[in-house]
């Protein structure tokens, strides 16, 4: 492939993974008003378990199963089940129970916090856990699309049916009368609990599907980086997809794809800022594009808090 | 077998550094309402503008905090103006929201104006000194008995009790503490017996932006490095102090702060655990304080007492 349209299949399927990552984060903050912070988490835990699974026995890692990736093979036709996608979900979904149990209980701020510092303790097991997957350093993926010739654009294919069968089940799931408790929750929790509905059960379900997602998106990052390690899983990245979300529209399952794709114009367009000032060092221009973005999220967050698609009764949600 | 002793002594002096961030925390989220998630770069600006007077432009070390307090406290007010000061029907996590974007601009900042790498301030070499070593118990128990200290540590505990102490004098024995008080315990009802609750506000941006200075400062002194994710990577055991101690609490700050630094350094005598899982061991010490008390150890109910 030519390089432009190689940098273009890349730059899309980088997108289309945000776009999962925003469309889980959607459902936990923008529909239940669930604040997490570790977004970046799940996504780490499912790229380690689609990575773990899927090696061989024999592997240098913890653990290998020799999980087939994306496809199983019975009686010579391969059937597209995506096991590693699915256990990464499973996973992640895993996870997110035993985060949500003593946290959804309480104000929102404290599952802010006390998910950030769950996040912090899944990165300091990557990093300081050799026999896991090998510590800071990381670990290959065993990807089956390594040898293939046109194997990133059919992770670009695999990615879109993700985010496809992603966005109708959530279009189904939040236009359905669960969907409807859901926001009565984000709007007003004490009114929810009067109609009988147990908010704490239907939070913790929004929570644990929200980060199966993520941890999907997880499996199909390792097989784009081709390569799984703790530096990529920062609390940065948590930040980033808050920003697509918020960018999106919290609140509109469209709006989360939009914000996935916005993203990367923030992430790579602000890249030009470097050759508009030429003669200023690399450092200050990767902080100056860091800072854009930042700056971007608070003029959102003050200006357009529904952002360009979303829910606008969000806006009365922020005020007392 | 490892000495109790250190790990106590150990976790006054980390202690000591989270609670001079606890104390701003504390009172910007019980008073102002706002959960101060760029605290850890407030901290980390001290931290740097301590080095650029010191270091850079070779004042005493000992001006260095005060040059430090007074820009890292402008920083902070600057930021309530900015960001907060039209906001206050805001909800807590709206607010929240802001200061996680607050916190990603500063960082940036702060990383293009000292660049990413690590700096140190220049300071004499400290070292330890045995207190004692002894071993006592029978053959059956031995318990081993002791403790290195070192003046710098002991410095840091002087001043996270003297400015805790000050704090606490301010707070009961002053025009101004009242007011503090009045506002945590409700807003609306302090504005209208005449409080001024805007200056209220500007004195805790003030007060708590100096302490995030002296603990970022101190923070860098222990460590003897200092980076652009110092603060950021501290700010978590900070929250953790504050939602311990009660949000607002001024006698709980101090009591979860000292009780989340003897966790953090107590990792050493958890078996299987690295050192650096000490802040993973306070997390999973907040998790299960959330789980069985919500209201904070003191159980004040979030309200402030100090």
């Amino acid at each position: 492939m030519a390089d432009p349209l190689a940098f273009l299949v890349s730059m899309v399927t980088f997108s289309a993974v945000y776009a999962i990552l925003a469309l889980g984060l959607n459902l936990q903050w923008g529909y239940t008003g669930l604040f997490n912070l570790s977004v970046a988490a799940f996504w780490g835990v499912g790229a380690y378990t689609a990575t773990l699974i899927t090696k061989p026995p024999a592997a240098d890692t913890a653990f290998g199963f020799g999980v087939p990736y994306l496809w199983v093979d019975v009686a010579g036709i391969p059937l597209p089940l995506a096991p590693a996608i699915v256990v990464a979900a499973v996973v992640s979904g895993v996870v997110a129970l035993i985060i949500g149990i003593p946290t959804l209980g309480l104000e929102e701020e404290y599952l802010a916090i006390a998910s950030l510092g769950f996040a912090e303790i899944i990165r300091l097991v990557f990093v300081n856990e050799n026999w896991l997957a090998g510590g800071v350093l990381g670990t290959s993926v065993d990807s089956p699309l390594s040898g293939m010739e046109d194997g990133s654009l059919v992770l670009l294919a695999v990615t879109v049916v993700v985010v496809g069968l992603v966005y109708v089940v959530l279009k189904l799931l939040v236009t359905s009368p669960w969907g409807r408790v859901l926001k009565s929750i984000r709007e007003d929790e004490t009114v929810a609990e009067a109609l009988g509905k147990n908010a704490f059960v239907y939070k913790i379900q929004s929570l644990v599907i929200g980060s199966m997602i993520m941890g999907m998106a997880g499996a199909i990052t390792a097989l784009q980086l081709n390569y799984v390690s703790p530096s990529q899983f920062t609390a940065e990245w948590t930040v980033y997809i808050w920003i697509a979300v918020i960018l999106g529209g919290g609140g509109s399952v469209r709006g989360a794809v939009l914000g996935g794709f916005a993203l990367t114009l923030l992430l790579e367009g602000t890249r030009f800022l470097n050759q508009l000032f030429v003669g200023l060092s690399s450092n200050v221009l990767n902080n100056v594009r860091i800072m854009a973005i930042g700056l971007i999220l608070i003029a959102f967050i003050i200006y357009r808090p529904q952002g360009l698609l979303g829910d606008t009764t969000i806006i009365r949600d922020m005020k007392e | 077998m490892v000495s109790w002793i250190q790990v106590v002594y150990n976790g006054l002096v980390f202690g000591s550094i989270i609670l001079l961030g606890a104390i701003g925390v504390s009172y910007l989220y019980g008073i102002v309402n706002v959960p101060n998630f760029a605290h850890g770069e407030l901290m980390t600006i001290g931290a740097y503008v301590a080095y650029m007077a010191s270091v850079t432009l070779g004042l005493p070390f000992l001006v260095a905090p005060v040059i430090s307090a007074l820009v890292t406290t402008a920083v902070g007010v600057a930021l309530d103006r900015v960001l907060f000061r039209g906001r206050r029907n805001w909800t807590a996590v709206a607010l929240l929201m802001l200061t996680l974007g607050a916190s990603f601009v500063l960082r940036a900042a702060i990383r293009m104006v000292w660049g990413p790498d690590p700096l140190s301030y220049d300071l004499p070499l400290v070292r330890d000194v045995t207190v004692f070593d002894v071993t006592v118990g029978t053959a059956g128990l031995r318990l081993p008995l002791r403790l290195d200290v070192n003046l710098v540590e002991l410095g840091i505990v002087l001043v996270g009790v003297t400015l805790a102490t000050a704090m606490y004098l301010l707070l009961n024995y002053t025009k101004v503490g009242t007011t503090m008080r009045a506002t945590a315990d409700n807003r609306r009802l302090a504005r209208i017996a005449g409080v001024d609750t805007e200056r209220v506000f500007l004195v805790v941006w003030i007060i708590s932006g100096a302490l995030a200075a002296i603990a970022g400062i101190a923070l860098g002194v222990k460590d003897g490095v200092i980076g652009p994710r110092m603060g950021f990577g501290v700010l978590l055991v900070v929250f953790t102090a504050v939602i311990l101690g009660g949000v607002g609490d001024f006698y709980g700050a101090i009591l979860g702060s000292y009780a989340v630094g003897i966790v953090h350094e107590a990792v050493v005598v958890v078996p299987f655990l690295k050192v650096s899982y000490g802040s993973a061991l306070v997390f999973a010490v907040l998790i299960a304080g959330l789980l069985f008390k919500p209201e904070g150890i003191t159980g004040g109910g979030g309200s402030s007492h100090g």
